[in-house]
């Protein structure tokens, strides 16, 4: 990071990348987990037979991974293991504890001091401390065929025949399933894969069109070199800064608003805006207008399961649904307020909520600029200037 | 051709949350009735010079706006509450504050899109960027312009509108055209040539007619009546 910042865009772009997991450490993150694929994938793997694929879920996949607040706090690196197999010929405690011998001998092989957790869904990997990122694996089965038939049954019949959104649809462990132990068809369904290609879609566009930028600006040879991750969308941008906002507000209390429905609104509202000041306009502006009412009940719909609400929480603890509204009025505050302001002015309260850290480590290239002292009547005579070259400036009147 | 919104009160105040949301977070509501919904507070005035963009906000104006029921159709009252601009003619002020901020119906006639947003962004903006430019010592009548006051300024907008001559008949003339709901090629033609619309300006009335609805040109007829008195 050495350019220069001089405007609103330039330093809200540079807090994003400041927030954002450094490129060093994402590669780091997917070493491991392509190490821990491998390691499933040898002659002597207990599920050699099963075919296991693994692939990250989550923000490491969307691409709106931000870093902890706290320096000492990890990543978390969300992956998938997935097996051939079927519901009908495993339990949910068998692909868990398949799964799980293989985790903890990778550990073991690894050097890794700590045991994996057995958790609700996931096995956890504790790296050491220096590593600074733990690694959550979801074990899983394919579902596509019967995900798209829930769909169909349930009358998203469009959404049911769509490829891409369903044919990496999963079923998946979990140990407080009334069925945990016996061989049953009703496993939870989980569609990573198929959400992250919803939300690729929303910003397509513009994800395309900065890959080229990538190419134009020689730093890859075609658009086909240029891995997803080295790409930023303001959407992308917009959300860790957005979450980064909510982290600090909130810290560990359990009514703030959760990131994925942070990410699905803001996906929803985006409308393909090019830098990431339009981008929170649109966004902020918008974002809750996403939530339907029906009746009592608000719904922020899983665009890829729409039978789950990413907001059922709020019913049972009406704070959530409070806290996401005020949340919500803090953030559009703090943003609106900035472009308002100076780009070299940054509101305190704005300054706190991305964190005084992260504002020291941009904060150094706004004084790059050369700083200029306009006058008042200079600054109204650009005005003049501009309106008088390009009009549009309707003119009042006395009727 | 789109016909005005009907908004009821509750889009009505949905459309001034969404202003308030993001572009204006310094107004407020202030009253919500059946037939008005009310805001107050600081309107940011933004530039409109890219080279000025990042020095934020150019000033800032203490306003109370009024949008009352039947908007767009009816426009909205803005009064400048902070006493920063003289009440008077030559700055478009009245002695109570309220702004003649532009031709209403000749807005209504070009805007793309007459949500709220579009207003405060618009008109309403540009009327506090000219009185912003004067503050700071510019002749903004001179430097931006305006229209001279009453009927000769609402003919001269409306004939910008209409592409006509800014004479009173030219443009009644125009109107009555477009206040019927189709154009015939056979009626005489509004310029005055004594021509047909179909062998005289029938390219220019429909593409006029694409933006002037019956509706809209009914509001812009009313106006010029209530000028003309």
């Amino acid at each position: 990071m050495t350019k220069q910042i001089s405007n609103h865009i330039e330093f809200l772009d540079a807090m994003a990348d400041a927030i954002d997991i450094p490129t060093k450490l994402h590669e780091k993150a997917i070493d491991r987990y392509n190490s821990i694929g491998e390691y499933f994938q040898r002659p002597t793997s207990g599920i050699f037979d099963r075919d296991p694929v693994t692939y990250p879920q989550g923000s490491f996949l969307l691409g709106t991974v931000i870093r902890p607040v706290g320096d000492a706090d990890e990543f978390d690196l969300d992956i998938v293991c997935q097996v051939q197999g079927s519901d009908n010929e495993l339990t949910q405690e068998e692909l868990k504890q398949l799964v799980g011998i293989e985790v903890n001998d990778y550990a073991s092989a690894n050097g890794i001091a700590k045991s994996p957790k057995d958790g609700r869904r996931c096995w956890t990997i504790e790296y050491s401390k220096s590593e600074k990122f733990h690694m959550d694996i979801l074990p899983a089965l394919p579902n596509a065929h019967r995900y798209r038939e829930f769909l169909i049954e349930k009358g998203h019949v469009g959404l049911g025949a769509d490829v891409e959104l369903t044919e990496n649809a999963l079923a998946i462990t979990d140990k407080e399933h009334e069925n945990y132990a016996s061989i049953t068809n009703d496993w939870l369904i989980s569609n990573p894969r198929g959400y992250a290609a919803w939300f690729r879609q929303q910003q397509s566009a513009e994800f395309d069109r900065r890959k080229s930028l990538l190419v134009e600006d020689r730093q890859f040879a075609s658009v086909d070199e240029v891995p997803d991750y080295r790409v930023k969308t303001p959407l992308q941008r917009a959300i860790q800064l957005l979450k980064r906002h909510r982290d600090t507000m909130y810290g560990d209390d359990p009514d703030k608003p959760i990131s994925i429905i942070i990410t699905t609104l803001s996906a929803q509202a985006y409308s393909g805006e090019q830098n990431i000041g339009d981008a929170l306009r649109t966004i902020l502006t918008d974002m809750d207008k996403h939530i339907a009412d029906e009746g009592s009940v608000r719904y922020v719909r899983n665009p890829v399961n729409p039978e789950e609400n990413f907001a059922d929480k709020w019913e049972e603890f009406p704070a959530r649904e409070k806290e996401f509204h005020r949340w919500l009025k803090a953030a559009q505050t703090d943003f609106s307020h900035y472009f308002r302001r100076p780009y070299d002015s940054v509101p305190s309260d704005l300054v706190e909520r991305l964190t005084q850290n992260t504002f020291d480590k941009v904060s150094p290239l706004m004084a790059l600029a050369s700083p200029t002292v306009v006058s008042p009547k200079e600054v109204a005579s650009k005005e003049v200037d501009y309106i008088t070259e390009h009009g549009g400036n309707s003119k009042p009147w006395q009727g | 051709m789109a016909r005005l919104a009907k908004l009821t009160i509750e889009e009505i105040r949905d459309e001034v949350l969404s202003l308030i949301a993001f572009d204006q977070p310094d107004l407020n509501i202030i009253e919500l009735s059946d037939d008005k919904v009310e805001i107050s507070g600081r309107l940011f005035v933004m530039p409109k010079s890219p080279e000025n963009q990042p020095l934020g906000a150019l000033d800032q104006f203490e306003v109370r706006i009024v949008i009352p029921i039947g908007f767009p159709a009816i426009e909205p009252l803005v009064f400048e509450t902070g006493g920063r601009i003289e009440r008077e003619l030559d700055y478009h002020v009245n002695p109570n504050g309220s702004c003649c901020y532009s031709v209403w119906p000749a807005w209504l006639a070009d805007a793309k899109d007459q949500s709220i947003s579009e207003v405060v962004s618009g008109p309403i903006m540009d009327f506090f960027r000219w009185q912003y430019v004067r503050l700071n010592g510019i002749d903004a009548a001179t430097a931006i312009g305006e229209r001279q006051h009453y009927i000769s300024g609402l003919l001269d907008a409306y004939a910008e509108v209409l592409d006509c001559s800014p004479t009173q008949k030219s443009v009644s003339s125009h109107l009555k055209v477009l206040r019927r709901k189709w154009l015939r090629s056979r009626w005489r033609c509004p310029c005055g040539s004594r021509k047909k619309i179909g062998v005289c300006c029938e390219t220019n009335l429909r593409k006029i007619k694409g933006r002037v609805s019956p509706e809209i040109a009914e509001i812009m007829q009313e106006k010029l009546n209530s000028q003309s008195r």
